[in-house]
């Protein structure tokens, strides 16, 4: 490659290079062509050096402005995606994408940036030179370097794409995390948006699906206190009215989708996944797909050891041996 | 596993004040945590009404039931003249109580989606068909085995329309209750009135019975005009007997109490209704008559305009939550506005009308007993219950109750002097149940207000909002509160729907009794007037004539002129 690529979009050949568009967005791309994943670009990690490049070296401002020539092509791109998804002003979600990021060894989770609903182009601007920032904030540094990874080379892309305005969400094990079963699918789900559950604030719905049936086998139904919703620039954190609380979050039928969902995808990449998505409009969304970090033993597994007389295998090296549910 | 709720304190027995002596029938009874009910029954109440405990009674059993709630009856009777409740929980565990109160919920939700529906196409025809039984009766006419045969249809009918009753109300105020909640959680406590806009406007049997009135007043020509508003109601009938254009009037107001009059001003049985005696409705003529401007039906249009506006607004900004919850609030909306409707539709009929009947079976009882000697006058047979009745006059002759009549007389005198105690029997152990239903149910009834650190300021419940000050105007029933003027404050232990009308009258409302789902806050925001409810002492702490200021958002009576100034 001569001249260092900018932007690119998803479903493009180079979208998928990780060391251009980080890990985050390699893997949507990729789950892109077969899933449905909302549509968006990257700023690459070229974008990112020319940035990180305008102050250099003596007096370097701790947020740079965007250089010229970049802004034009992050107005157009994100114009172009306005039109694609068939909404102006598009609101969209701005997330980091790091090098390195949601690989097997660490998961990166909340080290990183991410604005939701934001709309215009000087918002995108300035959510992204807030994802670019935080790259280099002293937490991110301390995880890295926790995790044994090069301070200095600090590589983050940044994914723009479209907002699901979530009617609910779900977080998707599709392997218990806890326990390290491989038959059961865990599911998290909230009203609104999937931050409540991610971020903790809320006890949320907690739901396991036989991987083999899709039924679902065990529902409770959480306090979900409070959800998270769009609103203009932003989130905002509000009750959930205190009549709904009791209610499902999730339809037996959406959590056998999510179930299916994150089964093909444990599939697909050879090993257990936690994903994040999202229902709209009847419509489920897929907005992230990553390996479960240090996942125990599969006690069902261990017993079958025991038996045979083998050593405990440890962590991260089992490949799901049943296949999943399919439609 | 501790849990702190269910931390377990024994029942402890209240002890009874010397002058007011409490007798048991039961032992049960003597277990259960009696509560005044200030807010149906505000003073003594006649032995005649043991007939509506009793379909009172079996209307919330059956409703309980129906619902399969965790409680098994919610109570009223009669003690030393006084009416007191009691809720009788399900001699349930811990576990079973919560399971049975998750199958209440779901029971309860499913009825209120379709509360509106069941009672015009299943419970309002029978209603219809109990109390045309009750028209068509020829009650002068029967035969003593026949008008015991009536009294007996009587009690059965009259307790299926309790049960009736019920069987609406409960899902009604838990859909109203829940409405109210769903609104504060989704917009902020803050702007917890608007959630009321959104349900007023809607006509039903009280707006429509106003708005028959109002046209009535319009229809009389000036002579009659100046007749009604220049003579003492009790007299204005026989004026306008004397004169042609009088005469067309009667026969319409004739007609107007045909439709309208078989009601009376509380649950009680010993009232006259307005057919009988019409002075309140010549009074509210009167009052229409000099405000000639007060459309009720414009307002009621008005209110419409005021709701749609708000509706949209709340759509509005609705935009953009999830779809769950824009579908939650829509269902609710529509269970709250459909229990607005027939939290008022439902009384003109069963409380109302039902009880008209049955006062007049006990008023042929009354007449036959005068009659034989056994009654000093008719209206007596209130002071006996229909058992004492029916006993007295299953003897040929009949047995004299002229002498128990008199007894029951002192005794209301004696103990309508004194101050009862606001509870009797024994106190539960542990909090009220924390659910909807037991939140619903202090919406209603009210809950204890916060006591105010400034002696000048009353606390109480935000009841309908706005702040407006004026002359407190002290009524403890109707007849009292016929003299409140334009523009001052009607302070009164509670308001029950035929007060209605003097809502367009006073500039606003305090009661003792009620919480913000009570009737006197309800019918306050409808006609836009501020209202502080369930204060608990205003009837006691504030003077008649005394300058006042409420502030219905918060809920507060100010005592703008101290009470120690007063003469």
């Amino acid at each position: 490659m001569d001249v260092p690529v900018d932007i690119v979009w998803f479903g493009e050949e180079r979208s998928r290079d990780i060391t251009l568009v980080g890990g985050k967005a390699a893997s949507l791309s990729l789950l892109a062509a077969h899933h449905r994943v909302p549509p968006g670009f990257c700023l690459t990690t070229a974008a990112y050096d020319a940035w990180d490049r305008t102050a250099r070296p003596a007096h370097r401002p701790a947020q740079p402005p965007l250089p010229r020539s970049l802004h034009t092509k992050l107005r157009d791109a994100y114009a172009e995606l306005g039109r694609r998804c068939g909404a102006d002003p598009l609101r969209v979600a701005v997330r980091s994408s790091a090098i390195d990021e949601d690989g097997a060894a660490a998961s990166f989770a909340g080290q990183h940036e991410t604005f939701l609903n934001i709309v215009g182009v000087d918002a995108v601007t300035e959510a992204l030179i807030g994802c670019w920032s935080s790259g280099r904030s002293q937490r991110a540094l301390a995880y890295r370097e926790g995790s044994g990874l090069d301070a200095n080379g600090i590589h983050l892309a940044v994914l723009v794409q479209q907002l699901v305005p979530a009617d609910a969400a779900a977080v998707v094990f599709s392997a218990d995390p806890v326990s390290g079963r491989r038959d059961e699918v865990v599911i998290d789900a909230n009203f609104g948006l999937g931050e409540s559950i991610v971020g903790g604030s809320v006890t949320p719905d907690a739901y396991r699906v036989d991987k083999r049936s899709g039924a679902v086998v065990d529902r409770s139904i959480g306090s979900k206190a409070v959800m998270h919703i769009p609103v203009p620039g932003g989130t905002r954190e509000i009750p959930v009215p205190r009549p709904l609380r009791t209610q499902p979050a999730l339809t037996d039928e959406q959590c056998t989708s999510c179930a299916d969902l994150a089964c093909s995808l444990e599939t697909e990449m050879g090993h257990p996944v936690d994903i994040e998505c999202a229902f709209h409009d009847g419509q489920l969304y897929l907005l992230q797909c990553r390996a479960i970090t240090r996942l125990p033993t599969d006690p069902n597994e261990t017993r079958a050891s025991d038996r045979d007389g083998e050593p405990d295998t440890g962590y991260d090296r089992h490949e799901t041996r049943r296949q999943p549910h399919q439609a | 596993m501790t849990d702190s709720h269910a931390a377990p304190m024994t029942p402890m027995p209240i002890p009874a004040p010397e002058d007011f002596p409490v007798q048991w029938s039961q032992e049960e009874e003597a277990q259960l945590h009696w509560i005044r009910d200030r807010m149906h029954f505000p003073q003594t109440v006649s032995p005649a009404l043991d007939l509506f405990f009793e379909a009172h009674n079996a209307g919330f059993v059956h409703a309980f039931a129906l619902y399969e709630m965790p409680l098994e009856a919610l109570v009223l009777r009669r003690i030393n003249g006084y009416a007191y409740n009691a809720v009788v929980p399900r001699k349930l565990t811990h576990d079973e109580m919560a399971a049975m109160g998750k199958r209440a919920q779901q029971n309860l939700g499913a009825a209120m989606m379709r509360s509106a529906q069941h009672w015009n196409d299943e419970l309002l025809p029978e209603v219809k068909d109990h109390l045309r039984f009750w028209q068509d009766a020829d009650l002068e006419g029967a035969t003593l085995d026949e008008l015991l045969e009536l009294a007996a249809e009587t009690r059965r009918r009259w307790t299926r329309l309790w049960e009736i009753h019920f069987e609406l109300m409960v899902p009604t105020l838990l859909a109203g209750s829940l409405f109210q909640e769903t609104y504060a959680d989704l917009f902020g406590a803050e702007r917890a009135f608007d959630a009321f806009t959104l349900l007023q406007g809607f006509g039903n049997k009280t707006t429509e019975i106003n708005i028959a009135l109002w046209r009535l007043a319009r229809s009389a020509d000036e002579d009659v005009r100046a007749t009604i508003l220049g003579t003492d109601p009790a007299a204005v009938a026989a004026l306008l007997r004397e004169s042609e254009s009088g005469r067309r009037f009667l026969a319409s107001f004739e007609d107007y109490l045909q439709a309208y009059g078989r009601r009376s001003e509380t649950w009680e049985l010993n009232r006259p209704s307005w057919i009988e005696d019409p002075t309140p409705v010549w009074r509210m003529l009167r009052e229409h008559l000099s405000q000639p401007d007060a459309d009720p039906a414009a307002e009621l249009a008005r209110l419409a305009d005021q709701r749609e506006a708000a509706l949209a607004d709340t759509r509005a900004s609705l935009t953009g939550y999830p779809q769950p919850v824009v579908d939650h609030f829509e269902a609710m909306l529509r269970a709250a506005q459909d229990g607005a409707v027939l939290s008022e539709d439902h009384g003109f009929y069963i409380d109302f009308e039902g009880a008209y009947h049955v006062r007049r079976v006990l008023l042929e009882f009354g007449r036959r007993m005068a009659e034989a000697g056994a009654l000093a006058s008719t209206d007596d047979i209130t002071m006996l219950t229909l058992d004492e009745v029916l006993a007295s006059v299953r003897e040929q002759p009949f047995v004299d109750r002229r002498g128990l009549v008199e007894e029951r007389r002192r005794d209301l005198a004696h103990f309508g002097a004194l101050q009862e105690p606001e509870m009797v029997g024994t106190r539960q152990p542990g909090p009220p149940p924390e659910d909807p239903v037991g939140r619903a149910i202090g919406r209603f009834f009210g809950t204890p207000p916060q006591a105010s650190a400034d002696p000048e300021v009353l606390n109480g419940h935000a009841g309908s909002p706005g702040v407006v000050r004026g002359v407190a105007r002290v009524a403890r029933s109707l007849s009292e509160a016929q003299d409140v003027r334009r523009g001052e404050i009607l302070v009164t232990t509670m308001t029950a729907p035929s007060w209605t009308p003097l809502f367009g009258t006073v500039a606003g409302v305090v009661t003792d009794t009620g919480g913000a789902l009570s009737h006197s806050a309800v019918v306050a925001r409808e006609y836009g007037i501020p209202a502080v409810v369930g204060t608990l002492r205003a009837t006691t702490l504030i003077r008649d004539g005394q300058l006042i200021e409420i502030d219905g958002s918060a809920g507060t009576v100010r005592l703008v002129e101290r009470t120690s100034d007063l003469a």
